[in-house]
């Protein structure tokens, strides 16, 4: 146990070290130097070869993996893979939503929550979507933000995981605390809820996502930045999901047009 | 009494006609949308009339010479006009031809209209639709101009994406370490590779 973990500390130095070394030197040209900045992507040359490494992974692990997911299970299997992961993150988005002071949120979070756990059989069914009962997702990603860490932040992209930034590496990081069901539950169980949560997560994540992923690769002209455009104007919306003159700000670009001017 | 009904009635007959102008956009697009599907989409046509017809229908309601100029940034001032022209052909190719090899993806959905929102620009505003789908309905916004009483689509947003804007980020890295006519050779690549690229995912489908 103790030599796992001194292999994973230096894996862990060697990774931090590799990403310090791959930072980007600004350009000079001030064309190029307004775009530089418009990327707000220090870290640029760590994370292309990062994102290579993941649209490889998409190719060979995770879409045979959703290929075989989706032949052998049916669609009604899967639905409800989906809707337990959901459930089982419905805890977590519940603190976040009291962080945010959202109380209405919270308490629709909370019916949800109980519905779907009585009724829909331990969250296997989404009773509380046929009933009306929406809720927004809260995650600490955007407590953080509404908590007034809402500069725009440089890219980064986790290996196997993709696309973050800084703010939401640290909310992620600080999320693993947040959950209050590791909190109520006794430390064995705990740990086998985790392990199942993670793995319901990841399997769906997959599932959703891999698809898209690969769409980008093939029809993009450089995949990478395709990506990390799409990733911060999707992220953008999500946390501004309430306030749709903010999310329109994010892709109101000027065309330029004789008589705007 | 008959004096305030003539008045209520006034009222809201002016209210239904604002309502009526306001909306124009939103009716430029939702009979777009039924265009598309009525007479592409839910069609037992073959691929090649379904491609030609959806063709036609964007190149008369699509603005794609403001959307090539728009995502080519600063490098379009510097293009020469053959370039442009070149360039607005290809981007318009590969653009109807990625987007007619998705036409196998449509499966019955529905459009549903909500708001509009002024985009910056004169006479430009976001049509707010939402598209069902097997999970949750996914978020449309239609970036649209009017000019002289006739409206074009500048923008299609889906769940916070601009297609424009990502394509705009896209060319403009490329261009930093490439020429305009790089550019357009790469497009054509994928307008004859758009069969072959999705061909998998055809037969995917068919499973």
């Amino acid at each position: 146990m103790k030599k796992t973990f001194k292999i994973m500390q230096n894996l862990f130095v060697c990774f931090f070290v590799l990403i310090l070394t791959a930072c980007a030197t600004p350009p000079s040209d001030p064309e190029a130097l307004k775009l530089y900045n418009e990327a707000n992507d220090p870290l640029e040359p760590y994370n292309r070869v990062m994102t290579d490494f993941n649209f490889k992974i998409n190719r060979y692990i995770y879409r045979p993996f959703d290929k075989a997911y989706q032949f052998v299970f049916p669609k009604p299997v899967r639905d409800c893979v989906s809707n337990a992961s959901s459930n089982l993150s419905q805890p977590y988005y519940f603190v976040n939503a009291l962080l945010q002071a959202e109380f209405k949120d919270s308490a629709q979070i909370f019916a949800r929550f109980f519905t779907n756990t009585t009724l829909g059989i331990g969250g296997l069914f989404d009773v509380a979507s046929q009933l009306e009962i929406q809720a927004p997702v809260k995650d600490f990603g955007e407590t953080l933000y509404r908590w007034g860490w809402n500069n725009s932040m440089p890219y980064f992209v986790w290996p196997f995981l993709g696309p973050s930034d800084i703010r939401e590496t640290v909310a992620s990081v600080a999320g693993f605390f947040l959950d209050p069901t590791d909190y109520v539950l006794p430390k064995a169980e705990k740990d086998h809820l985790l392990i199942f949560r993670y793995a319901l997560k990841g399997i769906n994540t997959i599932d959703s996502l891999s698809g898209l992923l690969e769409d980008i690769e093939r029809t993009s002209i450089d995949p990478y930045v395709a990506l990390r455009t799409m990733y911060r104007q999707n992220r953008s919306k999500f946390l501004n999901l309430d306030d749709i003159d903010a999310q329109t700000q994010s892709y109101d670009i000027d065309f330029e047009f004789e008589e705007d001017i | 009494m008959k004096k305030i009904i003539t008045f209520i009635l006034i009222v809201f007959a002016s209210a239904n006609i604002a309502y009526a102008q306001n909306k124009s956009a939103t009716t430029f697009v939702s009979n777009l949308v039924d265009e598309v599907i009525n007479e592409v989409l839910a069609t037992d046509n073959t691929k090649e009339e379904k491609s030609q017809k959806f063709e036609e229908i964007i190149l008369s309601k699509v603005d794609t010479e403001a959307i090539a100029r728009t995502v080519l940034a600063q490098y379009w001032r510097t293009a020469t006009p053959k370039e442009k022209d070149d360039f607005i052909e290809a981007f318009k190719n590969m653009a109807i031809k990625m987007t007619a090899e998705r036409f196998g993806m449509y499966n019955g959905q529905e459009v549903k209209f909500y708001s509009e929102r002024p985009a910056q620009g004169k006479n430009q505003v976001f049509v707010e639709s939402s598209i069902s789908s097997d999970s949750k309905p996914i978020q449309v916004m239609w970036r649209v101009r009017q000019k002289d009483g006739k409206y074009s689509i500048l923008d299609i947003i889906v769940e916070g994406v601009s297609m424009t804007l990502t394509y705009r980020n896209e060319y403009t890295t490329y261009l930093q370490n490439h020429s305009i006519n790089d550019l357009i050779k790469e497009l054509e690549h994928q307008t004859q590779n758009a069969a072959e690229i999705f061909a998998q995912k055809q037969s995917e489908k068919k499973k």
